[in-house]
């Protein structure tokens, strides 16, 4: 698939972008710590682990899926996210972002300069750590590419399954109205609570594509499973909700 | 009997054709007038035209219309249509309009040739389909006049592989990507519009090029259902038969029930998987159930490394 030219749905040179968005898969983050591979040291033959990366060039990509980051019932982030280091992208590689698949493009992320997370390097890293930290957060189509390169990388699985689309909406639709809701409330509580209450259905059009007032009707289904295909409905309940 | 009823075919019926019925084709005999033809394999692939693959908008249409349609040689006029009815027909008929030969037909030949849409375009297997009598008292005709079994699965494949093969723009139209869909899907309009909870006339439009507007969620909706279709064209399943029939849910529900419901999501997911064993999702992660914490070794702890001399 076509490497985005611009993946991101919030992006800034400073922290925090996306004040109000929740930590999700695909935020780039600056100053956080992060741990390399254990070395042998030449000199006693014993391993020892390189000093952690802190500061302003220690940037990183979060890897893990948002059903794996996240408690199923208190949904906050697990203790510890894996993290692919982030650096600026080398000098031989650029558009259209061909092969490397164990690098993930990250263009124009700071000053306009290209940077590459390095998916061989993933390391744990506290979510502590991660709080206002976050300099950009992928849009649905960026996220959809992350998909893709992960799964190249893992199991050069080269295909992109409308799956990688669905589940890309999927996150990002949650996270866009959890945003909303931190944004009005000025706390995530209450959003996922209302998140599995029973989506009010979708009002049926008549002939001419006008909306039958009072069509609505119960699909049975949680608002959660609907994310995908009735997100505008949801803005709307959502907008009702708050209101 | 009045124009527009549903005509009898063939001679179970009594009214008998004046000669022999041809070894291939189909016999249409109208009620209205008498009159009969044969679509023959070689008439048929004068209608191979696309906009005919999907003739459910004839079909029902006709169905409803108060009058007879005719052909005039290369034009077609419309009689005694409602206005409603009047510039769908118009326009689907504009495109398939320069394949049509000259004959006289009522609504029984629209119900015909709808049905030999998706037939007429796999012309090898028509010039050797038997010869088919239907006798049809009533409204079941349409679903008698179904393509033979054997017939419909070449015309699917090959209406995928034509749909797989030109992919449509980024900036295709309303009219292409619905066109599209139902090419896809072998669906009818009437389960098409289910899905986007519109009235059927209105998928209609949307095919047709009538209505180009639809609201945002809808539009939005059909790319959905078209990158879902053509994921599935790749995978080489029969889609309709997929979509309708297969019941791999817990629930027993099948994939277009899913759809019914909204959980495009949960399709794609299980289409991903065609062709291999079906892989469950967790049903923890869809009902919030937090799994059961693992215990680990004593081999999982990662012990604080020594302070240098200069960090003590």
């Amino acid at each position: 698939m076509p490497y985005p030219t611009t993946p991101y749905l919030h992006h800034s040179d400073q922290p925090h972008a996306g004040p109000h968005r929740p930590l999700s898969q695909g935020d780039v983050f600056v100053d956080i710590p992060l741990v390399g591979a254990a070395y042998r040291d030449p000199k006693h033959g014993t391993w020892r682990a390189p000093k952690p990366r802190t500061g302003q060039d220690s940037l990183g990509l979060f890897v893990t899926h948002p059903c794996a980051s996240r408690s199923q019932t208190t949904h906050k982030l697990a203790p510890c996210i894996s993290v692919a280091p982030v650096v600026k992208c080398p000098s031989n590689w650029g558009p259209p972002w061909d092969g490397y698949y164990n690098f993930v493009p990250l263009p124009s992320l700071r000053d306009g300069q290209d940077y590459v997370a390095k998916l061989a390097e993933v390391c744990p890293v506290s979510s502590a750590a991660l709080a206002g930290k976050r300099i950009a957060c992928l849009s649905q189509e960026g996220l959809e590419a992350l998909f893709h390169r992960l799964a190249m990388n893992s199991l050069r699985f080269p295909e992109t399954p409308m799956h990688y689309e669905t589940e890309a909406a999927k996150v990002t639709n949650e996270i866009n109205l959890w945003e909303r809701w931190t944004t009005r409330c000025g706390t995530g509580e209450g959003f996922q609570d209302w998140l599995d209450e029973p989506f009010e259905g979708q009002a049926r059009e008549d002939a001419n594509g006008s909306v039958i007032e009072g069509s609505r009707e119960p699909s049975g289904q949680p608002r959660r499973a609907v994310l995908v295909w009735n997100y505008e409905e949801l803005c709307e309940e959502f907008d009702a909700a708050l209101s | 009997v009045s124009p527009g009823d549903v005509v009898a075919l063939g001679p179970a019926l009594g009214q008998i054709p004046q000669r022999p019925p041809r070894a291939e084709g189909v016999r249409v005999v109208t009620r209205e007038n008498g009159r009969y033809f044969d679509l023959m394999p070689s008439t048929l692939s004068s209608y191979l035209l696309p906009p005919l693959a999907d003739c459910s908008l004839v079909r029902r249409e006709a169905r409803s219309a108060a009058g007879s349609l005719r052909f005039f040689g290369n034009s077609v006029e419309l009689e005694e249509i409602s206005d409603v009815l009047r510039s769908d027909l118009r326009t689907y008929f504009t495109g398939i309009a320069a394949g049509l030969v000259g004959v006289a037909v009522g609504q029984a030949a629209f119900e015909v040739i709808s049905r030999l849409g998706p037939l007429g375009r796999t012309k090898l297997e028509a010039t050797t389909a038997p010869f088919t009598t239907i006798d049809a008292p009533n409204a079941d005709l349409v679903a008698t006049l179904a393509a033979p079994d054997h017939l419909a699965a070449p015309a699917l494949q090959s209406s995928v592989q034509s749909a797989t093969a030109n992919p449509l723009a980024p900036d295709a139209s309303v009219a292409d990507v619905a066109t599209r869909i139902a090419a896809l899907s072998d669906l009818s309009d009437e389960l098409l519009a289910d899905l986007f909870k519109v009235e059927r006339e209105t998928f209609c439009r949307w095919r047709t090029g009538v209505l180009t507007n639809p609201r945002v969620g809808n539009r939005r909706r059909l790319g959905l259902l078209l990158g879902l279709l053509e994921d599935l064209a790749g995978r080489e399943v029969n889609i309709k038969d997929w979509l309708l029939n297969s019941t791999s849910t817990p629930q027993g529900l099948t994939p277009y029930q899913l759809l019914e419901q909204g959980r495009i999501d949960e399709v794609a997911f299980r289409g991903a998987s065609l062709g291999e064993p079906s892989v469950a999702r967790d049903p923890r992660v869809a009902v919030g159930h937090e799994p059961e914490p693992l215990v680990f070794g004593d081999d999982d702890i990662w012990e604080p490394e020594p302070l240098d001399d200069d960090e003590k």
